[in-house]
């Protein structure tokens, strides 16, 4: 089956001799929600620049719908965009923003009018039609910008971190209107980010980047769980993931993670080795341990990973719980409101099949359940 | 200004703006009124229209009225359609458009005085403009074109371009500023629904430039408004007279004539008043600045 | 390496443009600077040189019949006899005055022996005394140094009044907003764009009065009009970029309200500042008009070189004063314009 959007080798190298892109190969399918997610400066949006002919690729072809568009200019591709600062024009009504791209697609005025009518009920601001966006306010210039986006059918959507300069509350309410329009057009849609929560909540498929390479594209859960990489481990995750470099040693069968440094005694019992296949080649060697605070539970001291807890955060819906591990600062996610006190001893619980171990050279998951 | 009543009216900073208020009536209320009086009174003191009459009744004062609006209106617009396109051009930044901008922006660095001797040397019949034109084998070195005996129009023109080297830059510094303060993202929104190079330019940027473009273009006419040096350098008192160069005449070269004074003061209210109609006009165009709405 | 033809082609249309612009802005100064440094004759020459030269080549012919000396200088493949005598010091004095070469008249003496025993033309090299029109200009020509001194102190009265009239009301205006704050700052903007000319005549009345006619404080009263305006503007943009927040820090953690403007506001609004002086400096140094009003025999530097062309026939001797004129007001054109990216980016005027 030929995907929709092809992205063949993909790279951008600047004269200046930085490449900010280096090989993207990704296939997307018709009416794909895609999150192209990564922190500032891994290639993203520059990849969104050349999927929107804005930047010129220096090596590798796009192809959409069958049609090689790496060279061509973005009006002959037949994308739209919803630029970081919305890019609304501010000579402009909110009406003539939106009718300009309808007007050079040399659509009849009849037409023009009624879906300007339509995409403005959509985004439900068909009392601003004939303001100029000075006199908006800059969540209203935001749906402007995906009214404008959203007038014209095009084959590719592109979003280039279109919440960023919104505050919070309104954040997460575009979000879900931007998901429902998706729903309902079922418009193929790139879309840039670096902020994960954002990336989980949207996304059909996520596509982690860095340092301008691909480190692991997969659904909402592949990427949270199913870390490939130590990166997708660290960048996931709100509180972020517990993570220690440690050296490992089997213990009557037991997989047993201690401090590499040895400074401290401790050691986390990770649970029976059997539970993690493969592992044997590591035994003896260093490697990157990573829990999430939500998959770390507590019981009363039972002997095994014994540690004190030094601050509690209630959050009402959960708690948060810091305790040390290895000399470090471990969080622990607790579910409600748990009474417990600073200084109280614990053990520590842990699902092995919720351990992430990953080779401490090449950074990549060596777990897999 | 909570701060102001806190502290007592005799502390309010506002005091610190009565020297330069005293200034300013001193050296610009009080000789700007006397100099409206002048104009309309006649010799014995008296109210009238006198000085105007006569002024507009000299042929000379005539042609350099026409002569200062021709070349204002000239200068203006050549030197618009140039400045930016030049501006356009250097905010692509391409190798060495900084290297490019410095030598644009020489001629602007020169003193007018400067400039006049520049052309006078290049525009004689000897100068270096036949001399180039020789070498490069457009003109019969027997025959070298007098560029100083141009009258009318022809030396309008002919200031027009003068005028033109030394001010370009500073129009075209003012719209490169503009544009490069221009968020990139209006322009490649045009490009991606669908605009072309020039219905970019057409739809997009000229509109929102067109503040500073007014800015650059008033300013620039107000400057253009009292040219003289030039001309009277290049060609002398009375030979292509302009305004400005009207009063210099009245000053320079006539001091003691019967109505040099009263000339000199009258025609200074005229180039005053055109000045102040040019800038009203601006800020009534640039108050539709809040109506256009303002760059994100 | 082959590019797609179209790349070619604007590659070729932009090297045009660049030597399009290139040449227009520096093929007349070149000239120009070359007219600065060409003797009387050179000055005659059609067609005119674009570069300068240091010295001539010439001949030196002993007319045995007359017992006379003919100098002849090279022009294209011909030498063209141009001065002709007996007399040494006649010889030195034509070489001075019309070629600008100093030879003294021992020199000439010793020239004249050698032409005299040499059967044909002795072939010489005379040396120019490079920068003889400037030394002519500035040192022996009566008043051009004075004029220069004139142009320095006019400028340094306006700087002076300017920064302090103008730096007080942008900082008062970028601070605080009173009643008529809007109605200060559009007269302060009509100010800055009126003619000077409308207020120099009135104005050379009261300066006699005050019998300051014709000194360079009166120029500099005339010139700080509109640079008051222009130096509250550009201050009180600054003043407005540098957070109040900054101020009241200062004044929470001890220091009066003149110790904070010293030690933190001023510092901080340097750019401005500098800015401000040298827009002063090019309104005093630059001007022509307001010189001709308001003096007569203290004139500045622009009004001297504006005068002196109309009193030579030919353009060498101004061209240098002109040049010296240009000097500062280029070197203060480029370090203002590193500001005016600042200026008119933001605000509109």
């Amino acid at each position: 089956m030929v995907s929709y959007l092809k992205l063949n080798s993909l790279k951008k190298t600047y004269p200046n001799g930085v490449t900010a892109v280096k090989d993207i190969d990704l296939e997307i399918e018709k009416g794909e929600f895609v999150v192209i997610l990564g922190p500032s400066g891994c290639g993203k949006t520059t990849t969104l620049r050349m999927l929107a002919g804005l930047e010129e690729v220096t090596n590798g072809s796009i192809i959409l719908d069958g049609r090689d568009i790496t060279h061509l200019p973005p009006r002959q591709r037949d994308i739209s965009m919803i630029f970081q600062s919305y890019a609304v024009w501010p000579h402009m009504t909110v009406a003539e923003n939106i009718a300009y791209p309808l007007k050079l697609r040399k659509m009849d005025k009849h037409t023009i009018h009624s879906k300007v009518q339509e995409v403005a009920r959509i985004c439900n601001i068909l009392d601003y039609l004939n303001r100029y966006p000075a006199q908006l306010s800059g969540g209203q210039r935001q749906r402007v910008a995906v009214a404008r986006a959203l007038a014209v059918d095009s084959k590719l959507s592109l979003m280039d971190e279109p919440l960023s300069n919104l505050d919070a509350k309104l954040r997460t309410s575009v979000r879900t209107f931007l998901k429902e329009i998706h729903r309902n057009t079922g418009a193929t849609t790139i879309f840039v980010t670096h902020d994960q929560a954002e990336a989980m909540a949207l996304a059909d498929r996520i596509v982690v980047m860095n340092e301008g390479k691909i480190e692991q594209v997969g659904s909402t859960r592949e990427i949270y769980n199913q870390c490939g990489s130590l990166f997708t481990a660290q960048f996931m995750g709100t509180p972020p993931a517990n993570i220690q470099k440690v050296s490992l040693i089997s213990n009557q069968g037991r997989l047993i993670a201690n401090d590499k440094n040895a400074e401290t005694q401790f050691s986390l019992d990770l649970g029976n080795q059997s539970a993690f296949p493969g592992i044997d080649r590591y035994i003896g060697e260093e490697i990157f341990l990573a829990i999430r605070p939500e998959n770390i539970n507590i019981s009363e001291p039972k002997g095994i990973n014994e540690t004190s807890i030094e601050i509690v955060e209630p959050q009402g819906a959960y708690t948060i719980l810091v305790t040390k591990v290895f000399g470090s600062e471990w969080k622990i996610m607790l579910e409600g409101d748990i009474d417990i006190r600073i200084g109280q001893k614990v053990s520590l619980i842990i699902d092995p099949g919720k351990i992430m171990l990953f080779d401490a050279q090449s950074k990549k998951r060596v777990n897999f359940s | 200004m909570n701060r102001m009543r806190r502290a007592g009216f005799f502390k309010s900073p506002i005091w610190f703006l009565v020297p330069v208020i005293i200034y300013y009536a001193a050296f610009w209320i009080r000789p700007t009124i006397s100099v409206i009086i002048e104009s309309f009174t006649d010799k014995s003191g008296v109210f009238s229209f006198a000085n105007y009459v006569r002024l507009f009744s000299q042929k000379s004062m005539r042609t350099a009225f026409l002569n200062t609006i021709l070349f204002t209106l000239g200068s203006a617009i050549l030197q618009f359609i140039l400045a930016f396109a030049l501006a356009l051009w250097l905010n692509k930044k391409f190798r060495f458009s900084n290297l490019v901008l410095f030598i644009t922006l020489i001629p602007m660095a020169f003193p007018p005085a400067a400039v006049g001797i520049l052309w006078k040397t290049g525009l004689y019949r000897f100068g270096w403009i036949n001399s180039f034109l020789c070498s490069l084998g457009l003109m019969n070195p027997a025959n070298p074109v007098d560029w100083m005996s141009f009258r009318n129009l022809y030396a309008v023109i002919l200031l027009i371009i003068i005028d033109t080297w030394t001010v370009l830059p500073s129009v075209m510094i003012i719209l490169l500023a503009g544009l490069q303060n221009f968020n990139k993202e209006f322009e490649e929104a045009g490009w991606v629904f669908g605009a072309n190079k020039f219905q970019t330019l057409k739809d997009i940027v000229f509109p929102i430039m067109k503040p500073t473009i007014i800015t650059a273009m008033i300013l620039r006419m107000i400057a253009a408004v009292q040219v003289w040096l030039i001309a009277v350098m290049i060609f002398g008192y009375n030979v292509v007279p302009f305004l400005v160069e009207r009063i210099a005449y009245n000053v320079d070269v006539i001091t003691f004539a019967k109505y040099a004074r009263k000339d000199a003061y009258t025609i200074s209210v005229i180039v005053a008043a055109i000045v102040l109609i040019s800038v009203s006009i601006y800020l009534r165009v640039s108050g539709e600045k809040q109506k256009g709405g303002e760059i994100a | 390496m082959s590019m797609r033809p179209g790349k070619l082609w604007s590659r070729t249309v932009f090297l045009l443009i660049l030597a399009t612009i290139a040449s227009t802005v520096i093929l007349p100064i070149l000239y120009f600077l070359t007219i600065s440094f060409a003797s009387n004759y050179e000055a005659y020459q059609f067609p005119a040189k674009i570069f300068p030269t240091f010295s001539y080549s010439a001949q030196l012919r002993y007319n045995a019949e007359k017992d006379s000396y003919t100098l002849l200088l090279k022009k294209g493949s011909t030498y063209e006899a141009v001065k002709t005598t007996q007399d040494v010091s006649d010889f030195s004095l034509y070489c001075k005055s019309q070629l600008n070469v100093l030879l003294s008249s021992a020199a000439v003496q010793e020239l004249f022996n050698k032409a005299k025993n040499t059967d044909h033309a002795l072939p010489i090299k005379l040396k120019k005394n490079f920068f003889r029109n400037y030394i002519v200009f500035f040192i022996l020509a009566e008043g051009s140094m004075r004029a220069l001194f004139n142009s320095l102190k006019a400028a340094g009265w306006t700087i002076l009044i300017s920064l302090i009239l103008g730096g007080v009301s942008g900082y008062i205006m970028a601070r605080y907003k009173f009643k008529f704050s809007n109605t200060f700052s559009t007269s302060l903007l009509v100010v800055r764009m009126f003619p000077a000319v409308a207020l120099s005549l009135p104005l050379v009345v009261y300066i006699m009065k005050m019998n300051l006619y014709d000194t360079s404080f009166a120029l500099a009263i005339v010139y700080a009009v509109p640079n008051i305006a222009l130096t509250a503007w550009i201050t009180s943009s600054i003043f407005k970029g540098i957070s109040v927040e900054l101020e009241e820090a200062a004044m929470v953690f001890g220091a009066t309200r003149l110790k904070t403007l010293m030690t933190i506001t001023f510092p901080l609004a340097f750019p401005a500042i500098i800015a401000s002086s040298l827009y002063a400096f090019l309104a005093a140094w630059n001007d022509s008009i307001t010189a001709l009003i308001m003096t007569n025999n203290n004139p500045t530097l622009a009004l001297l070189v504006y005068r002196t062309v109309g009193s030579s026939t030919i353009p060498n001797l101004p061209a240098a004063g002109a040049v010296v004129l240009l000097v500062p007001s280029l070197i203060f054109t480029f370090i203002i314009k590193n500001y005016i990216n600042q200026l008119w980016g933001k605000v509109a005027l």
